[in-house]
């Protein structure tokens, strides 16, 4: 998961790489989506997370598309 | 000089398997604290000291973590290598913070490191293409410094087949 300057840049290293395009969010959605899926993670309560509520996670955040499916 | 009871000795408790145990959720909690004061996974000779068990039942601890992809070991086994968002070996992604500057394990990990420990934190990597400067991250709560773009190749439901790829 690396970050780039712009959607360019990203199209640039997949030329260069051989990568297959996977996803791609800007920063702000990716602020979006930590504050949720780190939640609670430091707590010595924390027992994991089921995928059905990490799957709500990408869901509430509008995050489609098979690369974002859990099952 | 026993009376025949059971030892008492946890060293010599036999190992169990599958799910995390309570005593590995505890030790899951001291890596992240760990990381979070330090910057750094503690050895598994401090958690062995720590929570009074052999290095063997610490791995075997570690194992089970891996299997619940809570905890990443180095692939030789010696040590943690991965507690996301947090990273025990140097990355592009140095993450600093109020009280310690860590280094994450990629993008989204980046801002994981803010987010986990509800702090500001200001993250400074590269563009991987351009391989030119990148900064960016939380202050005063919000997010700040250069805009871009996180691209992920590895599909989520498939992170934890190679984590240290994804």
């Amino acid at each position: 998961m690396l970050a780039f300057r712009s959607e360019g840049d990203v199209h640039a290293w997949l030329e260069r790489t051989g990568n297959p395009f996977g996803a791609m969010i800007d920063f702000a959605a990716m602020w979006a989506l930590v504050q949720p899926w780190y939640a609670g993670r430091m707590e010595p309560s924390w027992r994991g997370r089921s995928a059905a509520d990490a799957q709500a996670i990408f869901d509430g955040l509008g995050l489609e598309g098979d690369f974002w499916r859990l099952g | 000089m026993t009376d025949g009871a059971p030892s008492d000795d946890r060293r010599s408790q036999p190992v169990s398997g599958g799910t995390p145990t309570e005593l590995d959720w505890a030790i899951r909690t001291a890596i992240y604290q760990n990381f979070a004061t330090t910057g750094a996974a503690p050895s598994y000779a401090v958690l062995a000291e720590q929570f009074e068990r052999t290095l063997d039942q610490v791995s075997e601890s570690i194992t089970r973590l891996l299997t619940a992809h809570e905890i990443a070991p180095f692939a030789d086994g010696t040590g943690v290598f991965m507690a996301n968002p947090f990273s025990a070996v140097a990355t592009d992604y140095a993450v600093e913070t109020a009280g310690v500057t860590v280094f994450a394990n990629c993008a989204w990990d980046a801002l994981g490191v803010p987010a986990i420990l509800g702090t500001d934190g200001w993250i400074r990597t590269h563009c991987a293409e351009r391989a030119t400067p990148l900064e960016f991250g939380i202050r005063d709560g919000a997010l700040t410094g250069d805009e871009g773009v996180i691209h992920m190749v590895v599909p989520i439901r498939d992170a934890w087949v190679d984590i240290g790829f994804t």
